[in-house]
Parts: C-alpha cells; structure tokens; sequence
C-alpha cells in the first residue's frame, strides 16, 4: 500500500500544478482578449467621434462653460455613442500607461468584460464614477499610478475633461455611498478590484481643466 | 417689467454674450417680477374677487394678448385652464427657477399652439389695461414687431392674481413694461432634452421638438425633430431663415411629466421631469448590485493554494518514495 502512496500523492501534487497553471493561463488570455476587445471597441469609437483636435468641440466647450445655461445642461443624459450594440459615454485616456479605455454607459458583468462601465454620476456634474475589470489591459495598473498622474475622460461629443489622481482608497464592496461619493466629493472616480477581490481601490480624480471657473 | 423674449442672442463672439446678457437681463427681470407680485408675503385664502392688470411703457398701437394658464381653485391651488392642459407645467409650488423658467415655457407654447387669449388690448397712451379677471396665473404675451428695419420683441409678463405686498392681498397690479429688445438672427438653433426622472423607467422612446417661427404677421411651425437616444436627445437647425423670432417647444408632453423650457443665445432646454424618482446621473448607475460594487476582479485567489498544494503532495510523495526505497 505504502508502496502505491507516493504514486498517487505525486500524481495530486502534479494535478494541483496543472490546476493551478491552467488558472493562470485562463487569467493572463482573459486579460489580453479584454484588452483586444477594448482596443477593437476604441477603435470604432474614436472613428464615430468628433475629434478633439478640429477645435470645435473644446470651443463650444468653453463657451458653454461661460453661459448662465450651463448648468441646466449639466443635467442632461451624457451623449452616448454605439458600438456592436453598447452604448458608450466617451473614453478614458492614461497618457503615463499611453492607453484608451472606452466607457460603456451601464454596466452589468458581461460589460465589465469587455471595457469599464460607468457606474454612476455625469461628467458634467463632476461626479462620475466608473467601474473596471483589474485585468492588465484594463484598470490593472490604473491602481499603482502616482498621485498627480494626468487621468482624461473624452466623452462622446469629443470633448476633453482633464484630472489627476488625487487619492487611492481601498474600500470595503459594500461602501456605495463612500464610492460614489453623494454628497459631491470627488470629480471623477474609477474603482477595481483587489486582487483577492474582497476590496475594491477607488481612484480618486480631481479636474485640472477648471481653472477660473 | 420685462417685455422682451428670451430667444436667439448672436451666436458667435462678443455680440453673442451681449445677447445672452440681455437675456438672461430680461429672464431675471420676469422672475423678479413675478416673485415680487406673487410671493412678496405669505399666501393665504383671498376672498373671490375681481382683478385687474395694467402695463405701463408699452408702443402705442401695440397688441398684447392676455392669457388666463390657470385658475385659482376653492382650494387655493391652480389648475391650468383648458387651453393651456396640455402644457405640462406646473403651476403650485412653484421654485423660483421654475417661476423664471413659466415664463419661457408659456411662451413657446403660446406660440406653437396659439390659444385664445383673454382678451387682446392696444395700447394706447403707453398702456393697455384688463379689469374684470378672475383670480388666477396671467400671461400676457405681444408679438414681435419691426422697428425702424429691425426686429423686436418684448418679454413675456407672468403674474399671479391676486398677489401679495407685505402680507397684503393687492388684487389691481400696475406695471412698467420694459423697453423692447432686438431679436437677434441667429442661422442656428439648438434644442437639448434633459431627463429628470430617475432611471427612466416609463420614459417615452422620443419626443418631438417644434421650431416655431415668428415675425409680425404671426407665428407657425417651421420644422418639427424627433429627439431620441441615437441623436442623444438633441437637435441642431441650420441655415435658418433670417428675419424672424424662433422658438423650440416639446410638440406634446409626454404623461406624467412636466415640461420647463429655458432659453439662451441659440441653445434651448427643455426640461421633463416627473414627479418621483431620482435622477440617473445622481444616483446609483444600472446593473444589479445588491447593496455591494461590482465584483471587478479576476479570479487569482486559489493560485496560490493550489501551486502550494501541488508541491506539498510532490514533497510527501517523492518523501515516501525515498524512504520506500531507502528501505528497500
């Protein structure tokens, strides 16, 4: 019997290797086929926007800033673009990781598969708050910036909202309130998992675009 | 007293802020106006009686169009009459942005759908008087008019009836008119629907905007949109005719929804809301959470159990073979 004993403890040894490698296969082509799909979706997203390099939208943007009419059109739905079938608010750009990250409009977790998802809030009402897989191609290394790096948000208009990271928190999942931050904290948050997933890292942005307003 | 629209400031440039300074001038004026006359002290029963309304200031020859939008009830509250039900506004509890803003709905209103007034005086002597009304919320509305080659327009005059000074019921309101302004002509109008009705749940699929055109011989439609998402509830006239007053207005507004309307420059807002429920962009964004974020993490946590577990059985495993064999 003893004899047979250490066949079997090697042969579950060698199982659990196997398990354990195969995991982290699944996990690294998970990430790359998430970030193929966010490229794909960026792709398309950025040829249906206006540029933001023809001038007119970030002149119109200014002017509106400008206008006593602003605020109501703080309240209006984010302008949305659609790709295969989503509908997208614009994109996020991290000059420091030189990476676009496309932003659906709702999120569920067949979304969250595919590019970060707004979770709550406008850009216009400086309380956006959006959610993103840790994948290495998604918001994986958004969490190890240093604060002061450059975050921008382009939404579907082609207009450009520039912040820095300002804080990262590590909050409990069930801290809602802390995370959208209701009582008008922060202007831009985007939040992941830890990578155990019990806690999630909230990315706090402050906008630099605002100067004298 | 205003007396001069909110519409259509130049689009570009310094001309274009000077307009929308006028107007945002003209649309503070309405309200200050009518919140003096209306809300200048506490609001209790007044008995049944009968009002009257003078305007001061205005063109000699001038038309102005007195509208009854809603009737005091028994009650103390105010129902829109029946020209103005389907309006979509409210008319109890008014906020002072959304007193400021009557005024503008009211008139686009007016202007696509063409009630029938009160009544309609000509000013004579630099005014133009209405006795005999009933308690209730009067506008009174003057079409645009040429002026020395040019466009003008007055400002619409909101007013409840009776109001309140100093906790005292006045049931006869004179007023000064405010001078007319130029409309100015713009070749682009922009129309923008804002939602607020929390997550959207009974929200109608589109609604149609009207541009309405004005000159001195009267107003009529001159294009009506469809405003849904794939246009991002919003619309923008090109290459508009010149010589005339615009102004965009919700064809019909959707059931259960109020409408406010809000002008400046070339851009216009309007505004549905319904009576409950929280606004998307506040709150909590879709999917179903169950009171805990999204779960945005990948599943790395066994990792390390089953890479250590795999080399402790390869440990006891190629330890009792050397000790079988060592035996042995």
């Amino acid at each position: 019997m003893k004899k047979k004993g250490w066949k079997a403890w090697i042969a579950i040894g060698l199982l659990l290797l196997a398990a354990a490698l195969f995991l982290a296969l699944f996990n690294v082509y998970d990430s790359w086929r998430a970030g193929v799909d966010a490229r794909q979706v960026q792709s398309s997203l950025e040829g249906q926007m206006p540029g933001q390099g023809d001038g007119e939208e970030s002149g119109d943007s200014e002017t509106e800033a400008d206008d006593e009419i602003s605020h109501l059109l703080e309240d209006r739905e984010m302008p949305t673009v659609e790709v295969d079938g989503n509908r997208y608010i614009g994109y996020l750009e991290f000059p420091s990781l030189h990476r676009k990250l496309p932003v659906m409009d709702e999120w569920d977790y067949d979304k969250l598969k595919t590019a970060p998802c707004r979770y709550s809030g406008s850009v216009y009402k400086n309380n956006l708050v959006i959610a993103g897989h840790n994948y290495i191609s998604h918001f994986g290394p958004v969490r190890y910036q240093k604060i002061g790096t450059e975050v921008d948000f382009i939404d579907a208009d082609g207009v450009k909202y520039t912040y820095e990271i300002s804080d990262i928190e590590v909050l409990d999942p069930y801290d809602i309130n802390d995370m959208t931050q209701t009582d008008g904290g922060w202007d831009l948050t985007l939040f992941t998992c830890t990578t155990g997933g019990k806690a999630r890292y909230a990315i706090r942005c402050t906008r630099t675009d605002m100067a004298g307003q | 007293m205003p007396f001069s629209r909110g519409k259509g400031a130049p689009r570009e440039g310094k001309s274009r802020k000077a307009g929308a300074g006028k107007r945002i001038a003209a649309l503070l004026f309405t309200f200050f106006f009518a919140f003096c006359f209306s809300f200048s002290g506490k609001i209790t029963m007044a008995e049944e009686g009968s009002n009257s309304l003078r305007l001061d200031g205005v063109a000699d020859g001038m038309s102005v169009s007195l509208y009854e939008v809603a009737a005091k009830q028994e009650d103390g509250s105010f129902a829109l009459t029946q020209d103005f039900a389907s309006a979509g506004v409210k008319v109890d509890g008014l906020s002072s942005d959304e007193l400021a803003s009557l005024g503008t709905t009211m008139d686009a209103y007016i202007a696509e759908k063409q009630p029938n007034p009160v009544s309609t005086q000509t000013a004579a002597g630099g005014s133009c008087q209405w006795t005999g009304l009933e308690d209730g919320l009067y506008i009174a509305v003057a079409p645009v008019f040429n002026q020395d080659g040019k466009l003008m327009e007055y400002s619409p005059i909101v007013a409840y009836l009776p109001y309140t000074e100093d906790g005292n019921w006045v049931r006869d309101m004179r007023a000064q008119v405010k001078a007319p302004s130029e409309v100015p002509q713009d070749t682009v109008m922009s129309v923008y629907k804002v939602w607020e009705d929390g997550d959207g749940s009974g929200r109608p699929q589109s609604i149609s905007a009207s541009l309405v055109q004005q000159d001195s011989t009267g107003s009529r439609v001159y294009d009506t949109q469809v405003l849904d998402q794939d246009n991002n509830w919003s619309y923008t006239w090109t290459k508009l005719p010149q010589g005339y007053s615009y102004r965009v207005v919700e064809s019909q507004v959707p059931e259960g929804y109020t409408q406010s309307i809000a002008v400046e420059g070339n851009k216009t807002v309007i505004t549905n809301t319904k009576s409950s429920g929280q606004d998307k962009n506040s709150g909590k964004g879709s999917g179903s959470s169950s009171g805990k974020l999204p779960q945005t993490g990948q599943l790395w946590w066994p990792l390390p159990y089953l890479a250590a577990g795999g080399l402790l059985c390869l440990l006891i495993g190629f330890w009792q073979k050397y000790s079988t064999e060592k035996k042995a």
